[in-house]
């Protein structure tokens, strides 16, 4: 696999995750998501065999769509929140100071990964910091799935480095996909129906 | 027959027929799920392993192992005891339902959940128990919020923390693996100690990490946090103890059992100060529950097999107990739909089975004399006397832990106290069901039997800590 598809990996992860991080509209999430999802599927490809990164891709547009599904059904706006231009700045500011963090104590983090090559494991610390930081950020359902689908997205990548049974990778992939799956159902019962209405128009 | 993909095959084919038959015949998926956990309890304690069953004069071949994706999930003996428990656990939370409001989930998730603590007994290596352990969290979260207890925030809290901590025990078991003897560097030791506390801490809601407790008391049904509170955490208990027999220099560590101490101290201390302070008989037994936890702790750092055993033991009437607190909160929430202090003035004689069994099972947490829980409790207090270190901290072990079931024993009076105050408003009544007023007095009956004739129950249960060959077979 060329080196620029690998590059081309990392941009998608961070770009994804500093798009997830700074917007608070659903459309916006979710392709952020999306495109973190495909990010993981490049940047693992040096580490594993092509199926098992093309498989995690899969999973994580899978989990997308499902979010994508539930948010259309109700009507995407309901789950938007208000997203000031000062809100924009801090959450900036946070994301800088973990990457330039990241940065600087890479070197002693990859040991957590047993010395995973350092693009991968930066790119898997980045996918669970900013995951963590999401989750801190929002306890919506559907944007906890997606923080934590983030976080554990990043753990994949670092522990694909560690192992790679295939029992370990479809447990991966099902805790992936039941972790949006819960999330939605807790959302349902949560979330009032949309009109029907709202519902036609959306 | 396979032995594990029985016990890993027929909880997901019971769950699915226990969801389409709920809707018609509750009551009857609820007797026929509580006969069959019982069955396969029994199953597990009878069943040849590796030798042919012999049926009706007909032999069937027995395998104790098989293969799925490249790994082994295997019934080994010494996990007979601990399969019993499971579903003997399992039978009493599907019978117990039986006084609860119907809830259609509450059987299928039982038994997913059932399903998936096997998998996690079976599974080689026992690193990978901590995925299914996780997903049977995603599970349990389901019964945590429905139509009547809409809001989701404990649950998805307690999700949260246990993805967490199911990634900090995957990374410290690979690590663990890699190192079976005693790590020379200490930073790889201190490493591995973080990782496993924090692992751990977060799957057994270690503050702070226990913020998700009070939200999902308060806003979720008090069956369903039972259910949590005693199979969840018994499993995760059981993941611990796991690794301590899997990895020789973790047993032999020092530091171990100084981070169990440690964390018994905390739960006890932190659980007896928010149980002190607590207004709603909800919170204050999920913080009863922590103080409990904190005993289980105690018990966890104590080398060897009387530390396993006690713990075991300990599982087993915590579980109980939280059991039939949780029918017992079903039946005094109806009359009021607060459960604050000032708000329970007169229950006791509205709903007296009720009150009893309530005042009871928290008496019981407590360890009270006379209750199921008091025997391992006192043992535990005899033995935490002689493996306590010299100074300060030492001191501090059994003083916390008396500290903490001082300030249960002071709660549970605190709550009692008004509702034994008699209300005029409250007309004097017995329980709505008969099959509630049936449980509550078989749960009166055996928390007080239990408590006095111990022998009935400690041998057996203690048993189930064969599992742990190598604790078991230290000195």
């Amino acid at each position: 696999m060329p080196s620029g598809f690998f590059i081309i990996g990392l941009v998608c992860v961070l770009g994804g995750t500093a798009l997830l991080t700074l917007f608070r509209s659903w459309n916006r999430s979710l392709s952020a998501l999306a495109l973190q999802s495909i990010g993981l599927g490049l940047v693992s490809f040096p580490i594993t065999q092509p199926p098992v990164a093309i498989a995690k891709t899969i999973v994580g547009l899978l989990a997308v769509a499902l979010l994508a599904l539930t948010l259309s059904r109700e009507n995407r706006g309901i789950g938007d929140e208000s997203n000031p231009p000062l809100q924009i700045f801090f959450r900036l500011s946070l994301l800088l100071l973990l990457f330039s963090s990241l940065v600087a104590l890479l070197p002693q983090l990859t040991g957590v990964f047993r010395e995973p090559p350092a693009g991968v494991a930066f790119a898997a610390f980045c996918l669970i910091c900013a995951g963590l930081l999401n989750l801190g950020l929002s306890e919506h359902p559907l944007r906890s799935a997606a923080s934590l689908l983030t976080v554990l997205q990043g753990f994949e990548l670092g522990y694909l480095w560690i192992e790679q049974s295939l029992l370990v990778l479809a447990l991966l992939a099902v805790t992936d996909l039941a972790m949006v799956m819960v999330m939605i159902i807790l959302h349902s019962h949560a979330a009032p129906e949309a009109p029907a209405e709202s519902r036609a128009a959306s | 027959m396979n032995a594990p993909a029985l016990y890993l095959a027929l909880p997901m084919a019971a769950a699915l027929g226990a969801y389409f038959l709920f809707p018609f015949r509750p009551r009857s998926a609820i007797l026929i799920s509580t006969a069959l956990a019982a069955g396969m309890a029994w199953f597990a304690s009878a069943l040849p392993l590796d030798a042919p069953l012999m049926v009706l004069g007909y032999s069937i071949p027995v395998t104790g192992a098989f293969s799925l994706l490249g790994r082994q999930f295997i019934f080994v003996p010494s996990l007979r005891s601990a399969v019993l428990f499971l579903f003997i656990g399992g039978a009493a939370l599907f019978g117990g339902s039986l006084a609860t409001p119907r809830n259609r989930m509450l059987l299928p998730v039982g038994w997913i959940v059932l399903g998936l603590f096997s998998a996690s007994l079976f599974v080689q290596p026992f690193l990978y128990a901590a995925f299914f352990l996780f997903l049977s969290v995603l599970f349990l979260s389901l019964l945590l919020s429905d139509s009547s207890h809409p809001v989701p925030r404990g649950a998805v809290r307690w999700i949260s923390y246990s993805a967490l901590g199911m990634m900090l025990l995957l990374l410290a078991g690979s690590e663990l693996s890699v190192l079976d003897n005693l790590p020379t560097d200490p930073a790889d030791l201190q490493s591995l100690l973080v990782q496993l506390c924090l692992g751990f801490g977060l799957l057994i809601s270690f503050p702070p990490f226990h913020f998700w407790l009070p939200d999902v008391v308060d806003d979720s049904s008090p069956y369903s946090v039972s259910f949590i509170l005693s199979l969840y955490i018994g499993a995760v208990i059981f993941l611990l103890l796991r690794f301590l027999d899997g990895f020789s220099w973790l047993r032999l560590s020092g530091e171990v059992y100084l981070a169990l101490q440690a964390g018994g101290v905390g739960m006890c201390l932190v659980g007896g100060v928010f149980l002190i302070f607590q207004n709603r008989l909800g919170r204050a037994i999920g913080y009863l529950s922590l103080c409990n936890l904190g005993a289980l702790l105690f018990s966890l750092s104590i080398p060897g097999p009387a530390g396993a055993q006690t713990a075991m033991v300990l599982l087993a009437a915590r579980g109980f107990s939280l059991l039939v607190w949780g029918v017992a909160f079903h039946a005094l929430r109806p009359v009021h739909s607060s459960d604050r202090l000032e708000d329970l003035r007169g229950v006791a004689f509205a709903r007296p089975l009720a009150f009893s069994a309530a005042l009871l099972s928290g008496l019981s947490l407590v360890g009270a004399p006379g209750l199921i829980s008091f025997p391992p409790l006192w043992a535990l207090l005899g033995k935490l006397t002689v493996v306590s270190t010299a100074g300060l901290f030492g001191i501090l072990l059994p003083l916390s832990l008396l500290l903490s079931l001082a300030a249960g024993v002071l709660s549970v009076f605190r709550f009692a106290r008004p509702m034994l105050h008699f209300s005029d408003l409250l007309p004097v009544s017995m329980e709505q069901t008969r099959s509630l007023r049936v449980f509550l007095m078989a749960s009166i009956f055996l928390l007080v039997l239990l408590g006095l004739f111990p022998q009935a129950y400690l041998p057996w249960v203690a048993k189930s800590a064969s599992a742990f060959v190598n604790i078991m077979g230290s000195p």
